[in-house]
Formats: C-alpha cells, sequence, structure tokens
C-alpha cells in the first residue's frame, strides 16, 4: 500500500512538472529555430519597418504596430462595454434578470472566434465600407471591434467575481445608509476591487493580443506601416500564419519563430505583471485564467 | 458625484452594457437566416447517402463530414491525451506541492495559458522541423500533431479547474477520510473526487469545446482544406473550424459560401451546446450532489 | 413626538426566506419613541425579520413577503412596500447596526461623513459639526477626538460599534434597527451602549434583537418573542 500512495505523488508530480518543463523546451526549441537569424546579425534589422522577403528586409515592426494598435484599440472598445455590463449583471439589473445576464455573458465566451470573424465579414466589414471608412473595409479598426467583442466576456466575469468579492460587512454597511447603486459602486466596491480589474484588464489586454483569427480574417494583413486605425494592418499572430507556407530554410521563415519568441516573451510579461499587482493589490493570489471561461484563439 | 452625474452613469451602464448581448443576438440570427437553408442531410453528406457514407462505401468530395470527422478525433485523441496529466497535475499542486512549488508550477500554467494559441501551433510546426532535419521523411504536420498541441493548450485548464475545485472542499469533508484510516491516496480517490465530481467534468467539457473550436493551433499542425476522410493519424486532416476559415477566404460560388454557414452554425451550436452543458452541470446537479 | 403614536404597524405580514418561513400573519402595531426588544431561540430569524423594515433583505437573496408594513415617516405611515417610497430614503430614515461592527476601510471622520457623501452633501463645516454632534451623542468624541483621521478598523470592538452608531444618526433616523449590537462586546462595552439606546429613547424608535434577558430586563420597554413564526408580547 505504502508504494502505491508514494508512487502515485510521484506520478502526480511527474505530470506537473512534465507540463511546466515541457513549456521550457517550448522555448528553446523556438530560440533554436530562429537562431541563425540571431547568428547572421541580421536580428537588428528585424526591426526595420519594411516587410519585402524579395528585396531581403525582413522587418517585422510594422507587425508590432499592427499587434499593439489592434490590441489597444480593442481594450479602448471592450472596456466601456464591460464595466457597464459587469455594473449591470452585479447591481442595476433586476434581481431575476440577473443570473440570466451571467448565464449568456459566459455563453459568449465560449462562441469559437473564427465564427465571430466569419459572421464579421459578411455582416460588419460591408457597413464598414459604406458608411465610415475608405477601402475595402478590412482595417485594423473593423477588426478592434470585432475583439473588443471577444474579449469583453473575460472581462466582464473577472469584474463581476472581483465586485463580488468585496467583504459582505462592508456592502451591507452601505446598503443600509441608502446607498443607491452607482454610489456603491464608485464609492465603494470600485476603490476596494480595483486590482482585480486591473487584473482583468491585462488579461483582456493579453487575449487581444494572442489572438489570430480575428486579425488575420478582419485587418487586412497589409504589411506596410499602418498609418491610420482606418487602414489595413497585419499583426504578429497573423504573420507567423500568412509566413508559415513559405519555403523552409528561407530566413523569411525563420523570422516567425522570433515572432513567436517575441509574442511569447510578450506573455509572460504580462502575466508576470499580474502577479506582481496580485501582491501589491489584495495580497491573495488570484486566479489568472478561471477554468470556467476557455481562452483564446 | 451628484445626481445628474449619477443618473448619466445609470444610462452609460444600461446602453453599453447591453451591447455585447445585443450583439450576440445578432450573430445568431444573422446566422440562422443567411445559412439556415443550408442546413440539412447534404450539408454534412453532400450527394452521397447517408449509410454509404458512414460505412465508407463512397467518398463524401462536398460535404462537411471528413470536417467532422476530423474535428471529432481531434478532440477525442487531444483530450485522451491530456486529462491525465491535466488531472493529476492539478491533483498535485492541490493536495501534494509545497508552496513554493506551487506557486512556482501555478506560473509556469498560468503563462502557458497565456500563450497566444498560434505560438503552440508554432512550437508543434517547429518540432516537425527539427524532425525533418535528423529523421527526414517521417513525422509531419497531422492529425496526432494536432493533438499533441491541444492537448498542451489545454492542460492548463484541466490543471487549474481540478486545482480550484480539490482546494474549495471544505475541511471537514477533507478530514473525513483520515479520520477513518485511509491513506492519502485512497482518501483523495475516494472522498474528494467524488465529492467534487461535477466540477471536474464541467472543466473536461469546458476543455473539450476549447479544443473544438481552436483553429489558429490546428492551422499550423496538419488541419488542411480538403483531405478526405481521415485514413491515419499520421496524415493530414479536415477540420470544421478550418473549413470556416478557408470558406471566408476562398469560396469560389454561392453554394461554397452556403455551406461556410452552415459550418459556422454547426460548429456554434456545438460549442454552445457544450458550453451550456458545463453551465448547467454546474448551476442545477451542483444543488443536489455538492457539500 | 408624543405618547401613544405608531412608528411600526403591520398587517397580516408573512415573510418567507432563504427557504424557511420566519413569520406568519403577524399584526403588529408598535409605538414610537420606546426600545422594543426582539428575542426567541436562535435560528428563528431574528436578524432576517429586523431586515424587513429596511428592505435590506432584498439585497442578499430571495424571498417573499406578504401583507404590509407601514412605517410612520415624516410623520405619515408610509406602506414601504407598496407605496414606492424611494429605497435609499427609506434605509436613511430606518437605520442599522450589525451583530458586528461593520466600520468601512477609512477613517473615522470619513466614515462620517460617507452617509453625507451619499446625499451629496459636501459642506466641510456641516460635516464636521454634525461628526462631532454624533460622536459627542455616542461618548466617543472625548476617546478618539484627537484622532478622527485615523484608521477606523483599529478601533476597539466597542468602539466601533458605538462608531457605527454615530454613522447611522448621521441622517437623523426616525427609527433604529439593532441586530444583536452589544454580542461581540465585552461587557464594559455592552453597558455603554445600552446606556446610549436609553438616552437615543424618545427621539428615536429602537428595535433591538437580543438574545440576553438580562439586557432585555435592563432597557426595553416592551420585548416579544419569536416563536413558531409568531411574536409574542412578554411583559
Amino acid at each position: 500500500m505504502i508504494n502505491a500512495v508514494k508512487s502515485f505523488e510521484h506520478f502526480c508530480r511527474a505530470m506537473a512538472m512534465g507540463s511546466g518543463l515541457l513549456l521550457i523546451a517550448i522555448l528553446f526549441m523556438m530560440a533554436f529555430l530562429g537562431w541563425p537569424l540571431i547568428e547572421s546579425g541580421r536580428f537588428i534589422a528585424l526591426f526595420s519597418t519594411e516587410w519585402n522577403p524579395q528585396g531581403k528586409s525582413y522587418g517585422i515592426l510594422p507587425m508590432v504596430m499592427g499587434s499593439l494598435r489592434i490590441t489597444l484599440l480593442a481594450l479602448f472598445f471592450s472596456l466601456p462595454m464591460s464595466i457597464s455590463a459587469a455594473c449591470l449583471t452585479e447591481l442595476l439589473a433586476p434581481r431575476s434578470l440577473r443570473r440570466l445576464l451571467l448565464i449568456a455573458i459566459r455563453f459568449m465566451a465560449g462562441i469559437p472566434t473564427v465564427v465571430y470573424g466569419f459572421v464579421a465579414i459578411f455582416l460588419l466589414v460591408p457597413l464598414m465600407r459604406e458608411y465610415f471608412i475608405q477601402g475595402s473595409g478590412f482595417s485594423i479598426i473593423t477588426a478592434s471591434l470585432v475583439l473588443a467583442v471577444l474579449i469583453a466576456p473575460t472581462m466582464i466575469i473577472f469584474f463581476v467575481n472581483g465586485m463580488q468579492s468585496v467583504p459582505r460587512p462592508y456592502c451591507a454597511a452601505v446598503d443600509s445608509l441608502g446607498a443607491r447603486p452607482m454610489q456603491k459602486f464608485v464609492y465603494l466596491l470600485l476603490p476596494q476591487a480595483y486590482p482585480t480589474f486591473l487584473v482583468g484588464i491585462v488579461l483582456g489586454l493579453g487575449r487581444a493580443m494572442g489572438d489570430t483569427l480575428i486579425s488575420l480574417m478582419l485587418a487586412g494583413n497589409s504589411v506596410a506601416m499602418p498609418e491610420s486605425i482606418a487602414e489595413s494592418g497585419r499583426t504578429l499572430t497573423a504573420h507567423i500564419a500568412l509566413v508559415i507556407a513559405a519555403d523552409f530554410s528561407s530566413m523569411e521563415f525563420t523570422t516567425i519563430f522570433v515572432c513567436g519568441l517575441t509574442l511569447t516573451l510578450f506573455a509572460i510579461c504580462l502575466i508576470l505583471s499580474i502577479r506582481l499587482l496580485d501582491h501589491f493589490g489584495s495580497g491573495r493570489v488570484i486566479q489568472v485564467e478561471n477554468p470556467r471561461r476557455p481562452g483564446h484563439e | 458625484m451628484n445626481r445628474i452625474m449619477e443618473r448619466g452613469l445609470v444610462l452609460f451602464c444600461w446602453i453599453f452594457g447591453l451591447l455585447p448581448l445585443l450583439i450576440l443576438l445578432t450573430v445568431i440570427v444573422y446566422l440562422l437566416i443567411r445559412g439556415g437553408n443550408a442546413l440539412g442531410l447534404e450539408l454534412i453528406f453532400g450527394k452521397v447517402p447517408v449509410l454509404d457514407a458512414l460505412f465508407g462505401h463512397r467518398q463524401v468530395f462536398d460535404g462537411l463530414l471528413p470536417a467532422l470527422t476530423g474535428t471529432g478525433l481531434l478532440v477525442i485523441l487531444s483530450l485522451v491525451l491530456a486529462i491525465i496529466p491535466g488531472i493529476c497535475g492539478g491533483i498535485y499542486l492541490a493536495e501534494y506541492s509545497s508552496p513554493g512549488e506551487g506557486r512556482m508550477l501555478g506560473l509556469l500554467f498560468d503563462i502557458i495559458a497565456g500563450l497566444p494559441s498560434i505560438v503552440i501551433g508554432l512550437a508543434g510546426f517547429a518540432l516537425t522541423i527539427i524532425l525533418h532535419r535528423h529523421y527526414p521523411g517521417r513525422l509531419g504536420p497531422c492529425l496526432l500533431l494536432s493533438a499533441m498541441a491541444l492537448a498542451f493548450l489545454i492542460v492548463p485548464y484541466l490543471v487549474r479547474t481540478t486545482e480550484a475545485s480539490l482546494r474549495s472542499i471544505p475541511l471537514d469533508l477533507r478530514l473525513t477520510g483520515p479520520a477513518l484510516g485511509a491513506s492519502k491516496l485512497q482518501n483523495i480517490v475516494f472522498v474528494l473526487l467524488p465529492a467534487r465530481m461535477n466540477d471536474l467534468i464541467g472543466g473536461i467539457i469546458l476543455a473539450i469545446g476549447r479544443a473544438a473550436e481552436d483553429t489558429a493551433v490546428i492551422m499550423l499542425t496538419g488541419a488542411v482544406a480538403s483531405a478526405g476522410m481521415v485514413r491515419s493519424v499520421l496524415e493530414q486532416y479536415e477540420a470544421l473550424p478550418f473549413y470556416i476559415y478557408y470558406i471566408s477566404s476562398q469560396y469560389s460560388d454561392a453554394a461554397e459560401l452556403q455551406s461556410g454557414f452552415g459550418a459556422a452554425i454547426l460548429l456554434f451550436a456545438l460549442c454552445g451546446l457544450l458550453f451550456l452543458l458545463a453551465i448547467l452541470l454546474e448551476h442545477g446537479f451542483s444543488r443536489r450532489l455538492k457539500r | 413626538m408624543s405618547q401613544g403614536r405608531t412608528a411600526i404597524s403591520t398587517e397580516r405580514l408573512s415573510f418567507y426566506y432563504g427557504g424557511m418561513t420566519i413569520l406568519k400573519e403577524i399584526d403588529l402595531d408598535l409605538p414610537a419613541g420606546k426600545i422594543i426588544a426582539i428575542t426567541g431561540p436562535s435560528g428563528t430569524g431574528k436578524s432576517t425579520l429586523l431586515s424587513i423594515f429596511n428592505r435590506l433583505w432584498e439585497e442578499a437573496g430571495p424571498g417573499r413577503l406578504e401583507g404590509q408594513v407601514n412605517l410612520s415617516l415624516d410623520g405619515k405611515m408610509v406602506n414601504v412596500y407598496q407605496d414606492n417610497y424611494p429605497l435609499d430614503r427609506l434605509r436613511r430614515k430606518v437605520g442599522m447596526v450589525f451583530q458586528t461592527p461593520n466600520p468601512l476601510p477609512m477613517s473615522i471622520a470619513k466614515n462620517l461623513a460617507f452617509p453625507l457623501r451619499l446625499m451629496n452633501i459636501q459642506d466641510k463645516h456641516l460635516v464636521t459639526s454634525m461628526s462631532e454632534e454624533m460622536l459627542h451623542k455616542v461618548h466617543l468624541l472625548d476617546e478618539v477626538g484627537d484622532r478622527l483621521q485615523s484608521d477606523a478598523t483599529q478601533l476597539s470592538g466597542g468602539q466601533q460599534q458605538r462608531l457605527c452608531i454615530a454613522r447611522s444618526l448621521m441622517l437623523k433616523p426616525e427609527i433604529l434597527l439593532l441586530d444583536e449590537p452589544t454580542s461581540s462586546l465585552d461587557h464594559q462595552a455592552c453597558l455603554r451602549i445600552e446606556k446610549l439606546l436609553k438616552e437615543l429613547r424618545g427621539s428615536t424608535t429602537i428595535l433591538l434583537v437580543s438574545h440576553y434577558q438580562d439586557q432585555v430586563q435592563r432597557i426595553a420597554d416592551t420585548c416579544y418573542e419569536l416563536r413558531n413564526c409568531q411574536l409574542f408580547r412578554r411583559s
């Protein structure tokens, strides 16, 4: 019996460690494959602004800018929606409706990204083309709008959890003094739960940055440095998907591993900053990826 | 904050808060209206009679059956690969690990969960390149590779769900086993896991949903637009989400576009049902069985 | 306020909450300006009963209320469940003090200013003078008057509870609901609060839930026992 007990523990530890080590192996593998680029000294050239494989320039800066723009814009569009929906679900909607709202929002989190993109191509893009922007309708702002809807459920649920975790005695005190819902939010919930709100925002940021399909299908994928958000643009993630078809041994191909490394480093920075926010904030470990909400595409 | 600002905020919240749900409704309605007439047996089986297709007598070329089976097999395989590392890893974090170890492992799993899925696909692809250099002609992008990559994608979810649900077990229940003389292993297997079986199953269902909808990973590891029915796991295959993406940019006529809509409805329904199932498990049954 | 005026009256009040029946067909007539105690075996829902009068149970969970609950507010009898009386105004007129003191995580001064802030009263002089007046009423002014900017959660239990009473008093409530206010306090602190409640009598109607018989003997004018979903009057 002792053997079985101990070996189960060892087995579980192996599983846990193994998965963790796999991550590190992946990082090394990508670094290894991207090494020729670093070796050949053309690493700096990567950060030039021109991507023209024929002309031997492999600048990925346009893609970095594209990613940044789409991500920040998506966050900008999503934040009002997410905070408002969280307030509705937690404070403003009639009590009988609240549970339904929450289920609907959690349902949204499970909708496939590719379906969002598909519908947007045939519904949103013509709309954008007609009324809002020049050109084909595929642009950074089009992609950002859809991305905003994509990341909203994750942020909403995080915000709601944050509001619910404000200690009950404080809520009771404030309610008994005659606070109206918005007053409760501004004077109690937000000041108390803002670390969780910040973590939710960072998570939304991460998810927006890491998304491939929306920008691939909607942002236009042009390699020029984007001048305005109404123009077509390409993200790092879409770039990887598009270049993968190129010849294996070419330099062009090697750059995608550098893209991959960049994205990975960015993700690691986000997670670490969440841990930092967490320590600075409430002192409890905030669970990063709530298992109830699937991640991103 | 005066009354006017307060009223303004309330109005703002109502307008912008309902917006996501309005958009959800728009998506559903549009899909049904635009693609509703594509639904039917022909969507899946093309011009081939159902029984012939299912028994492999005839190939289905213009139906979704290959893509459906591809996705189905993919999901099953990735679940098989992920379920033991996921649940055992979660058990380890909840029951066995020391705080320092737990924090470090937790951080690693958070990072995996936070990785863009295309990076995971890239890693899978990188694996084939390295293998190709050393063992040319052996392993290329294929179903097995996609399943492995997807498994890596969903392991963090399983770990976190298992860990969270085990951690939520109250002390008095946790001590029941040891109080009766059970070993730690016995306690885990006979007391703790059954107590949170709903949450565990819910987590598994969510992981299935995540694997089924993913496109970025499979794009780089073996999904192609046309490969026929799955013959072996070491070959390229068709998958539903990839089909939808492919159609969106490469449709050649109205009929193909319609099938794209049909596929979108199917995938939406599939993931939606899985999700609802998980939510129901959590809300409904948990009242009866949960302690 | 004249003697014999009714502060709270109910008619065929039934209340179901948390899967339990708390009250069944209660008719009450509680006089103004008195201390009315409610006792009874634990678990019967005395705290929940109290929250009927400021409708606070609605924030916490699903329940059902039948019948009429009338409170005397601003000189008129108002049916608080049917007359569309604004919820926030109701809670300002019917103050509540909880079993465990719950000062907000801010300074003493901010705690006292909070209820006025909810009414958009920001005038510094007014706030300060009212705060001092209420602190004086609860006999806290001499104890903490020199450190009003310090964290309220650092006070002793008894001081915190008196602060919470002061905080409720800032709104000049006509009715004060107290849910076992002294059960987490030591004897000295308990007596101080009892003394305070006796002083508040007359200008405020006090509804007190307590399971300390001696406390009830000491300060209550009337006592009711909650048993079998009924309220029985005791001497």
